[in-house]
């Protein structure tokens, strides 16, 4: 069993995808178990909320399954479509959770002391997460794509579908926002000793 | 501790908290995992029924019906004159009126009485003139 499922780790994104569209069970099961936990990932990490995260995850996951028969091959990693699909999405979330609740968004820039002050020290990566929400989507997504998920600044260029440039100024940016959003919070946070 | 300093500082604490979000990543549920298969299966079946069922143009029962109405077009003189090609058209218009009309069963069916009496009243929907412009003829 282990060497048949080693086998299946082989598989290209693309042969999986083929297949896929070819009515194979296997594939799919391979696909969602390849795929699903990298679109959750990222959705949670936009969205900070994990019921969002799966909803949306299993919306790029479909859009995935719709498209799977016509994947052209060597076009675009599998990786960075769902990347680029997710990452969008959840972008669109934002806005309108923006635009619909303000009152609901934390308020970091205001608040950032109150709002870190209830963070215990395990909860370094809620901060993180609680000063995400305070920057522009544009920077949130090229942040999260950037430090959180490890992708390159060409990879990212594709997946939000702008430039390098762009990339590295919507990064400089973002981290320039989240150095002031959480300022001064180091040694609340449990980093006082640097 | 000069600005520089400073700004080091927070650049080191910032991409350490970067390195403890990546470590801490987000484990999916099951029953996230089960939905999203569920999903995926869902869009096979959908796909594969969709490419299963034939369509009438294509399928062995329209070569049957326009058979069965080369036959019948022996018993009614006014067809005699009608090409192979408006028996077409008439085949085109059946399964464009439903496979399940009277008329195709009658056809099916070979019963040359309901043939005539649905004939009849299927012609109130669809004049000759009207299969001839459907054929462009």
């Amino acid at each position: 069993m282990t060497m048949a499922f080693d086998a299946e780790q082989d598989v290209s994104d693309e042969a999986l995808l083929d297949l896929y569209g070819k009515g194979d069970r296997m594939a799919a099961r391979m696909l969602a178990l390849r795929f699903a936990p990298l679109a959750f990932r990222v959705a949670y990490r936009m969205l900070g909320d994990r019921s969002e995260a799966e909803d949306l995850a299993q919306e790029a996951m479909l859009r995935l399954w719709r498209i799977a028969p016509e994947w052209r091959a060597g076009e675009a990693k599998v990786s960075t479509w769902l990347y680029r699909v997710v990452s969008n999405l959840a972008t669109d979330r934002l806005r309108k959770r923006r635009g619909v609740g303000l009152d609901e968004v934390p308020e970091i820039e205001d608040g950032a002391a109150s709002a870190l002050d209830r963070m215990a020290e395990e909860d370094r990566v809620q901060a993180l997460h609680r000063a995400l929400d305070g920057l522009p989507e544009r920077q949130r997504q090229a942040i999260v794509l950037r430090h959180l998920e490890g992708l390159s600044n060409p990879e990212i260029a594709e997946a939000m579908q702008i430039g390098v440039e762009a990339v590295e100024s919507l990064t400089a940016r973002g981290k320039r926002a989240l150095r002031a959003l959480l300022a001064g919070e180091r040694g609340k946070l449990g980093y006082d000793d640097d | 501790m000069t600005m520089t300093d400073a700004g080091k500082q927070e650049d080191l604490f910032l991409d350490r908290l970067f390195a403890e979000a990546r470590r801490t990543s987000p484990e999916v549920s099951p029953d996230f995992l089960a939905r999203v298969l569920a999903g995926a299966e869902a869009e096979q079946d959908m796909r594969l029924n969709r490419k299963a069922a034939p369509s009438f143009a294509s399928s062995p029962l329209r070569h049957r019906v326009a058979a069965a109405l080369s036959g019948i077009r022996a018993i009614f003189g006014a067809w005699g004159g009608l090409s192979l090609a408006t028996a077409t058209v008439a085949g085109v218009w059946i399964g464009f009126a439903g496979s399940n009309t009277a008329l195709v069963q009658a056809a099916l069916l070979d019963r040359s009485a309901t043939y005539q009496s649905a004939t009849v009243q299927q012609s109130s929907l669809l004049s000759d003139s009207d299969i001839l412009a459907l054929a462009g003829e």
